[in-house]
């Protein structure tokens, strides 16, 4: 993925380095943006300026940490799916995030005829148990605005390198 | 690379928990370096010296902050730190794909899929479509394109469901 255009921001050729060379993640370092203001010859304040301009339009979601799902002891790890009434997506949406043990919650679209869910709702658990105890709650939270659910686990691992905005 | 070892340092009197193990994971943290990555998989901004005002907030001094984090980087409990990009803010196309793969060709089709740089992550599912990857591309065009090259060469359909609407992401995982 590259030549992308951000909205609401106009990036210039020296926020796609910044950008690109952050796909990494920062250095573990008493000054993290010294380095790379050094490579680029800029101030290190020009790097944190032009990456909360970037935070402010949304561009940037957080500056943080992830971790391994696995080793932090998250080894049930499910896509749960809904088929939920249109008009009461948005209110199931809302009321899944605020559970708030749900990561991420979409809206997708059906795949006429042999896909018949519109809502997607990641839920991690440390067994299979808690997950199925979360989705019993994800059940009452939810009830009367949807028809049917499935859970769908993730069995095997077969490519995981995040999204590469060069090559 | 370590100076110091960061747990023998801070926490002479603390006692690394140990949890059973229960599907093959392994946990052994203590109480502080659940605390540090509690508190660091919120967003800390951007500041020209972040892991000062963290350290203090952890009751940390920085250096201790700074090699604890290598520590749990190096043991791979952090897999990355620093800014999380959302892709839906650009002109470029996101979107989660299913496939339903026979067994016997399932190896093929996982080649197949994870040679493309765009396939962000690709995971087998237990479920009638057992494939499940995200395609990420800097237009629909790329994508749709992708698509078909992988159709025509595994021989199996694609279901492409690009997001409509995000009610939430925010992963966050206690430790």
């Amino acid at each position: 993925m590259k030549d992308f255009e951000v909205t609401g921001l106009k990036l210039d050729e020296m926020d796609k380095k910044i950008v690109l060379l952050l796909q990494e993640g920062i250095s573990v370092t008493e000054r993290p943006y010294l380095e790379l203001a050094n490579q680029l010859g800029v101030a290190e304040d020009e790097i944190v300026e032009r990456l909360k301009a970037m935070k402010s339009v949304g561009f940037i979601r957080k500056n943080a940490v992830a971790t391994n799902h696995y080793k932090l002891g998250y080894t049930a790890n499910a896509m749960s799916v809904w088929d939920v009434d249109p008009e009461k997506l948005e209110q199931a949406g809302l009321l899944f995030k605020e559970l708030g043990f749900v990561s991420h919650c979409y809206e997708r679209p059906k795949f006429a005829p042999e896909w018949d869910y519109n809502l997607f709702a990641m839920v991690h658990g440390k067994s299979k148990e808690e997950v199925n105890e979360k989705i019993e709650t994800m059940k009452k939270t939810i009830q009367g605005l949807f028809r049917k659910t499935d859970l769908i686990y993730s069995t095997k691992i077969l490519k995981k390198t995040g999204i590469r905005l060069k090559e | 690379m370590k100076f110091f070892s960061a747990q023998n340092v801070l926490n002479k009197k603390e006692q690394a928990i140990k949890t059973p193990d229960r599907l093959h994971s392994q946990i052994e943290l203590t109480e502080t370096e659940k605390k540090v990555l509690n508190l660091l998989q919120k967003d800390f901004g951007f500041e020209v010296r972040p892991f000062e005002g963290l350290a203090k907030k952890l009751g940390l001094k920085e250096p201790e902050l700074l090699s604890m984090i290598g520590d749990l980087k190096e043991r791979g409990y952090i897999t990355r730190i620093g800014p999380f990009f959302n892709m839906d803010k650009t002109s470029g196309q996101v979107t989660l794909v299913a496939m339903r793969v026979p067994e016997e060709s399932f190896e093929k089709t996982a080649e197949i899929v994870n040679s493309y740089v765009e396939i962000a992550h690709n995971y087998k599912r237990d479920h009638e479509f057992n494939m499940w990857f995200v395609l990420a591309c800097s237009d629909k065009k790329r994508a749709s394109d992708i698509l078909s090259e992988i159709e025509k060469l595994s021989g199996c359909k694609t279901m492409n469901l690009p997001k409509i609407r995000e009610f939430n992401l925010d992963l966050y995982l206690e430790a």
